[in-house]
């Protein structure tokens, strides 16, 4: 019973280089990545700073377009052309994109209601009189009081920032929601609130979600599956709890070895990825 | 047991915030031995950075504080300025979040290393950079002699923490203050810098005051850990302990949101709200508008910090909820 909402097959995508003569090598961000997720399902992508996954989901997002390789979603197939207004829009229903820092995704001049209104403009709604009541509706599926709509972003705390940034990208009712480290930036006990969140949106709403973290204890928490990511490839993938159980990878096991714990010992990861470097 | 080589004792600390004061910390007691690492672990707003920089004897301009900051039996708040800048040139040091936000981007990490042992310190140009080589390659750079030539923005983050830390230690001090190094960098990048400071640790005795927001971090780092809310210590217990054993509602709610690479429930713990800064603590308990355990009492009375079990906790309900137990969910 296979049922692929998103399907990304070779995915490749470089961004030109700097400088000038020889020193202008291009930097390839993603080279071949290809992964399926299922309808209502969970993938995590995990990788460091400069693995290419915040590349990946900005290509899922159509903010960047991908270079070579195809990006399927809900069976509409997306290549490199950026296309109409009119086609991404298309597109933003079914793929969402909720992102790291609530401080700079949010317009700072505009109310909270005012935002959601307008993605509920663009996106749903035509009629502005039940806009209203929608925007309502929105603030409480992620758990804000209604007042909030006449707020403006500067009053509230990182963790309702992250809650907006949520009912924005439920506006459009989409099929898929990409989180890029959506909870990175927040104190511990918000990012629990986050999280359930994102399991009550998963199961109420019947999400198929996208997780990109560098915390594999966060991934164990909201994924199915996951794929890792080094270097712009995916060294490793599998059900997320296989791949934490029992790493085939040398990179995943490192990552797995490099998470502090009681009588953890932050020299044998450094002798690991000695004795890889040295085997790589 | 020798007397600690820090002991900070019920400092409160306001700031003047138009024409009333701010409180930043409500009464922080802590102590620090010879070679020993405390951890301290907090939410923003805590007053983690606060405490680390009382420590220096630095206080935000205008500040009004109470109690006292002791480093080898000298007090440090009320120092007078010469004794203040030798105690920070060779006595504490402290390392930061971001070494770019700190390191001087236009000149070289050389001149960056030897400036204050040249210009405080009174070392020869010389012997301070032979010192600030040796002290790089203690932080496992292989190449110091490129990297005193070269200027920040050449470096990677890694690379620069590195730096930063090597700089810390160029007046040989006998307490590092470590704000959250690792909060910025990659998971194999932490554990790199954490196995440096635990080598440089060891080959210069080194107490330690670390900083973090990571409650897994600071168990694996520090010997103790101090939990602090709203401008307090709330509890203090050996880390194993800690981990085992939370004697402070909030400790076991922050444990129990923490997801787990073990395990994943259906829902994680959460504690309800959201921190609150040391200005906007009610009446009471600090703690008492987001716990599940408080009861008529805690709105009217504030706790102090008091030894229980081998640890220290502020909390009024603690010898109950200890006998009881706190699995009932927070």
């Amino acid at each position: 019973m296979s049922d692929p909402v998103v399907t990304v097959s070779e995915l490749v995508k470089t961004f030109p280089g700097v400088g000038t003569g020889r020193r202008k090598a291009e930097t390839r961000a993603v080279s071949d990545v290809s992964f399926t997720v299922q309808r209502g399902g969970a993938l995590a992508i995990v990788g460091e700073s400069g693995s290419g996954k915040t590349t990946v989901a900005r290509c899922l997002a159509a903010l960047e377009a991908p270079t070579s390789g195809s990006i399927e979603v809900c069976g509409e197939r997306w290549t490199g052309k950026q296309g109409s207004t009119k086609a991404r829009r298309r597109r933003a229903r079914k793929i969402q994109l909720v992102f790291q820092d609530p401080y700079q995704s949010l317009d700072p001049r505009q109310q909270v209601g005012a935002a959601l209104d307008e993605a509920l403009r663009v996106h749903r709604v035509r009629d502005g009189s039940k806009r209203d009541d929608e925007v309502l509706d929105l603030l409480e599926r992620v758990g804000l009081s209604g007042e909030v709509a006449d707020f403006y972003p500067r009053v509230l705390s990182g963790g309702q920032r992250q809650r907006v940034a949520i009912a924005r990208a439920l506006a459009a009712e989409p099929e898929v929601m990409v989180f890029d480290e959506s909870v990175a930036a927040l104190d511990v006990s918000i990012q629990a609130q986050i999280l359930n969140l994102v399991s009550d949106l998963r199961e109420s709403a019947g999400l198929t979600t996208i997780f990109i973290s560098h915390d594999l204890a966060v991934v164990r928490q909201v994924s199915e599956s996951m794929i890792v990511m080094r270097r712009g490839v995916v060294v490793e993938e599998g059900s997320t709890i296989d791949v934490l159980n029992s790493p085939a990878d040398p990179y995943t096991k490192m990552l797995i070895a490099s998470i502090p714990r009681i009588g953890w010992d932050p020299g044998d990861v450094l002798r690991a990825a000695s004795a890889d470097d040295e085997r790589r | 047991m020798s007397a600690p080589l820090l002991e900070i004792e019920d400092i409160c600390l306001a700031v003047p915030d138009g024409s009333q004061m701010r409180p930043l910390l409500r009464g922080v007691s802590l102590s620090i031995g010879v070679g020993e690492v405390l951890s301290v672990v907090g939410e923003s707003g805590s007053g983690k950075s606060v405490t680390a920089r009382a420590v220096l004897g630095m206080l935000p301009q205008g500040a009004e504080a109470t109690g006292s900051v002791r480093f080898a039996g000298s007090s440090i708040l009320d120092a007078p300025r010469d004794e203040l800048r030798s105690y920070r040139a060779h006595k504490v040091a402290m390392i930061f979040q971001d070494p770019r936000a700190y390191i001087n981007p236009v000149r070289r990490i050389g001149d960056y290393l030897t400036e204050a042992a040249t210009s405080i310190g009174g070392m020869r140009r010389g012997a301070a950079r032979s010192r600030a080589m040796e002290l790089l390659e203690a932080a496992l750079i292989d190449d110091p002699k490129w990297v005193m030539d070269r200027y920040p923005h050449e470096l990677s983050g890694g690379m620069l923490q590195r730096v930063m830390i090597a700089g810390a230690l160029m007046g040989e001090p006998e307490l590092l203050l470590a704000d959250e190094p690792t909060t910025a960098v990659d998971v194999s990048t932490q554990a790199e810098v954490m196995a440096i400071l635990g080598r440089l640790r060891e080959e210069f005795d080194l107490a330690m005051m670390f900083i973090t927001h990571d409650l897994e971090l600071a168990a694996a780092t520090g010997d103790r850990t101090a939990v602090m809310y709203a401008g307090r210590i709330v509890e203090q217990q050996p880390s194993t302990l800690l981990h085992e054993r939370p004697l402070h509602p909030y400790t076991v709610g922050l444990l129990g949101s923490r997801p787990s690479l073990e395990a994943a429930p259906d829902r994680l713990l959460t504690i309800d709200g959201r921190p609150i800064a040391a200005a906007d603590a009610p009446a009471g308990c600090a703690f008492e508008p987001r716990c599940a355990f408080a009861e008529e009492s805690c709105r009217a009375q504030d706790p102090r910090l008091h030894p229980l079990a081998g640890g220290e906790v502020a909390c009024l309900r603690a010898e109950q909820l200890l006998e009881r137990g706190m699995d009932s969910r927070v």
